[in-house]
């Protein structure tokens, strides 16, 4: 059927600033795959780093999607929405700001605010897991290094 | 006639660090001295006095950085800068522009007075885009281009950016004979600071004067001013006439207050306060909501709501957030907002948190909670929670959370529940998969005050826990069309064993079993909260595959699989819960991407495969052709409890007007929960707004709300916009004219 065992597929950059926490779930796992995947350096600066992860918007939102029989909520959409770009050390954009985003629908009780409350985290930490490999996917097909074009940045479409 | 190329050099010192060129057009003139602050005049005839005057005629152009002058005749003293320009004069300064038979004009200083001119004024201003329909990806509109022009007796020109006008008429619309306009005996805009004025102001529509206003100050380009803001008229069955007058304090840069006094017919005069405070350190807001006797309720009714945010610096952070209301049926009395008719419970906390990046992070927080039902929820009084988490330790990943809270609830369980959770993991990962073994003890105590349920005041309960979680990732090149695509297989497997313990005796503060979706498949308890701990022995297996576009990675598509299958039976239940005796959980499917142009599909499936049935499911489709036309249909199943649909509209329909609405509701109940029916008319320059709207609460009767607006240019609105709950109600909806300047209540 054509499908065959993924192998090494480095970032086409040598060195790498991540804008994202190393000691998060998320954070962590970018890492580990970078390294799985061989040939970038994770560097701690911005200054040292070929290119940077930049992390423009991180927003979470709630918004009732059902309500139940009784007028109160029965369903919320969790939304998360990443917005990222990856720049070089001299400011150009390798990926222009780019919006990764996903959903996720909870049902609700409000006799139960504080399990609730709970499973929510719970559903953002495995969206953000999710959105974050996402970015990563999108970092691997980067264009790079960009063309040599004085004075103007070359923006690849989204 | 001078010659061609004459240069008035000896006037660069005359006028500072300008320069004067004058350029005669016959014979063809040669390249002017362009530079960046220079004056240059063109014409077909110039005469005058070297260094005094310059008197030009015949298609004459005066030119001096962004600003062009054209006139038939100019008459320019070079001693005082000062031009007269007759004829056919036009004046142009960046975008916009000003035509009269006279001017008179300080080249320089850019201050001068044009006889009966009209006039064009172009801005910029950013398009606002709604939170939700950046998240539901809809392109986000151009920046908006608002073209204001009218007439007037005269307009004096302050400087580069402030325009006086005399008897003025102003619009947005394009047309010679506008849809509305407003008349002022003066009218000031300043560009500089973004604000206008207007005194004895009449607004004109179709022809006929219908408002009119002493002294109307309103804000250029959305900035904040000081002032009325335009009071808002709605109609609601639980209110009756609602009109509110808002009133802006533009206190500080950093600080501002509105005053709302509110009259609700059915039930009296309301006083709202807003204030915010923005700051480096800290922001924050405190409203209030004052009704000093309702008619209908026969007492005082009062909400407040108080949220602040602090930064302390080394990753310390506050948060107070506190709201509260006077009675039970407040917000399905007062409201007509869903997320306000359908609270049951308000937040009162605060909290003081520690997150710098580290290996450790932890908070404290103190939360009480209003109950608008009548059963109470848990007070905690406070909790602490840490997490120590080291990621990479030579493969292995060493994770430590713990938490010790003080649950609170009269005539319940109440005290101490503290826990800790050490962990280990090995993460052995390789390009083409991975496997994680891991192992960790979650040990519980609790040290209870008062016990109402059957059992002894000190508790403990220690589990071992051990999973392992294996994953392989597989791949092939395809293409769609042309487009090239690469198609992924990602099996997964995670096994789980939790031993059993016998949790009857341990009180439930915060567990409640948690959806089964795949979020949950992957966990390690089937309850949200920490008082029961599900003992396990399972296998979970989950296939998921999607389709990157080749070129930059983006998903395009994603279908999943999941399915569990239990070696032991389920002993660990919540009071009144029937253990699961099945060996084989309900199989999940998912699938959501862009399967056709414009549209996109999500579908979810819980299929019960022993009984043969869907226990749960949800297909959402959403065709969004463009900017304003959205259609889009959900079905959401779950057999023990509801089947609901929900439809939502934004579409043009005929000659620019648009329908839009929402039906929500139960059809297993035939009860409907939230439905909105408008319609728009875009006019060009105006906007009109209807729409009603019903809603279920949680008294269980129905809001009625309706709504009326006229929007003008995106200056002025009379009437209630509608627009936030269409933002809200319809995902993709999209604004069919200029928003409104309005500072405050903007995202309701």
């Amino acid at each position: 059927c054509g499908f065959h065992l993924r192998g090494p597929q480095p970032l086409p950059f040598k060195s790498i600033h991540l804008g994202v926490s190393a000691y998060s779930e998320s954070g962590a796992n970018l890492r580990r795959q970078i390294a799985a995947n061989g040939g970038t350096k994770i560097v701690d600066s911005p200054a040292e780093a070929e290119v940077s992860l930049v992390i423009l918007q991180d927003v979470k939102e709630k918004i009732i999607l059902s309500l139940n029989t009784d007028g109160r909520v029965r369903e919320y959409e969790l939304r998360d929405r990443i917005v990222f770009k990856v720049v070089d050390r001299g400011g150009r954009e390798v990926i222009p700001a780019t919006e990764v985003a996903t959903k996720r629908e909870m049902t609700f009780n409000d006799a139960l605010v504080l399990a609730k409350e709970q499973e929510e985290a719970q559903y953002y930490r495995e969206m953000e897991n999710d959105l974050i490999q996402r970015v990563l996917r999108r970092m691997a097909a980067a264009p790079w290094p960009l063309p040599e074009l004085p004075a103007t940045q070359s923006a690849p479409t989204r | 006639a001078e010659p061609a190329g004459y240069s008035i050099s000896a006037f660069r010192a005359a006028l500072g660090q300008a320069a004067v060129a004058v350029t005669v057009r016959q014979p063809k003139p040669p390249a002017a001295p362009k530079e960046h602050t220079a004056t240059v005049v063109t014409a077909d005839k110039i005469e005058g006095q070297q260094d005094v005057r310059v008197d030009a005629s015949g298609r004459v152009v005066v030119e001096r950085d962004s600003t062009r002058l054209d006139a038939d005749r100019v008459q320019y003293d070079l001693l005082s800068d000062e031009a007269v320009a007759t004829g056919d004069v036009v004046l142009k300064r960046g975008a916009d522009t000003i035509r009269g038979p006279r001017l008179r004009y300080r080249v320089e200083e850019q201050v001068g007075e044009f006889d009966t001119p009209t006039y064009e004024i172009v801005r910029k201003r950013p398009a606002r885009v709604s939170k939700q329909a950046i998240s539901a990806g809809v392109t986000r509109p151009a920046d908006v281009t608002v073209h204001g022009h009218g007439q007037a007796e005269s307009i004096a020109l302050e400087g580069e950016n402030r325009y006086h006008l005399k008897n003025a008429t102003f619009t947005t619309c394009e047309a010679n004979d506008p849809a509305w306009y407003v008349k002022a005996k003066e009218l000031d805009l300043d560009f500089d600071r973004n604000v206008g004025d207007a005194t004895h102001g009449t607004f004109h529509f179709g022809g006929i004067p219908v408002m009119y206003a002493p002294a109307a100050p309103f804000p250029l380009s959305g900035e904040r001013r000081s002032g009325l803001l335009a009071p808002t008229i709605g109609i609601s069955n639980v209110t009756g006439l609602d009109v509110t007058l808002p009133y802006y304090l533009n206190l500080a840069p950093n600080y501002d207050d509105t005053v709302v006094p509110r009259y609700i017919a059915r039930r009296g005069v309301q006083l709202n306060n807003e204030f915010r405070y923005l700051n480096p350190g800290y922001v924050g807001s405190l409203r209030t909501e004052y009704l000093a006797r309702d008619e209908v309720y026969g007492e005082s009714r009062s909400a407040v709501s108080f949220i602040h945010d602090q930064q302390f610096g080394r990753g310390f952070t506050g948060r107070i957030n506190y709201n509260a209301v006077s009675d039970k049926d407040y917000f399905t009395d007062l409201s007509s907002r869903v997320t306000q008719t359908s609270t049951d419970n308000l937040m009162r906390e605060a909290s003081l948190s520690y997150n710098a990046g580290s290996w450790f992070s932890g908070s404290v927080l103190t939360q009480r909670i209003q109950s608008l039902t009548g059963s109470p929820q848990y007070n905690r009084l406070p909790v602490m929670t840490g997490l120590a988490y080291l990621p990479e330790v030579g493969g292995f990943s060493l994770k430590m959370p713990m938490e010790a809270a003080n649950f609170h609830r009269a005539d319940s369980d109440q005290g101490w529940r503290t826990y800790v959770y050490p962990q280990i993991a090995y993460n052995f990962v390789r390009p083409g998969g991975y496997i994680t073994p891991k192992i960790g003890v979650h040990a519980t105590r609790y040290a209870l005050e008062d016990r109402v349920s059957s059992g002894p005041l000190d508790e403990s309960r220690v589990l071992p826990i051990g999973s392992v979680d294996a994953g392989l990732f597989f791949e092939r090149d395809s293409h769609i069309g042309h487009r090239d695509v690469v198609q992924t297989l990602e099996p997964r497997l995670y096994y789980l064993k939790v031993p059993y313990r016998n949790q009857n005796s341990l009180p439930v503060f915060d567990s409640a079993p948690m959806d089964f979706g795949f979020a949950q498949i992957f966990s390690e308890n089937l309850y949200a909260g920490q008082d029961r701990y599900a003992n396990a022995s399972q296998v979970t297996g989950s296939v998921t595959s999607r389709l990157l576009n080749a070129e930059n990675g983006e998903e395009l598509l994603r279908t999943a699989f999941g399915v569990r299958m239990y070696f032991e039976d389920q002993k660990v239940t919540l009071p009144g819960e029937t253990a699961r005796t099945e060996q084989l959980a309900d199989l999940l499917g998912a699938f959501s991407g862009r399967v056709l142009p414009n549209t996109t599909l999500d579908l979810f499936a819980q299929y019960n495969p022993r009984d043969t049935r869907m226990e749960r499911g949800t297909v959402g489709l959403r065709y969004q052709p463009g900017f304003a036309k959205v259609a889009s249909a959900s079905y959401r199943y779950q057999r023990l409890s509801y089947t609901d649909v929900d439809l939502a509209l934004q579409w043009p329909v005929v000659n620019n007007f648009y329908v839009v609405g929402r039906v929500n509701g139960d059809i297993r109940t035939d009860k409907l929960t939230q439905a909105i029916a408008g319609l728009e008319y875009n006019g060009g320059c105006w906007v009109f707004r209807l729409a009603a709207e019903s809603l279920l609460n949680t008294s269980g009767a129905y809001t009625n709300a309706y709504y009326f607006q006229f929007e003008f240019g995106g200056a002025i609105s009379i009437g209630n916009s509608p627009v936030s709950l269409l933002e809200r109600s319809v995902v993709g909806y999209g604004r069919i004219s200029q928003p409104v300047s309005d500072p405050v209540f903007g995202s309701q």
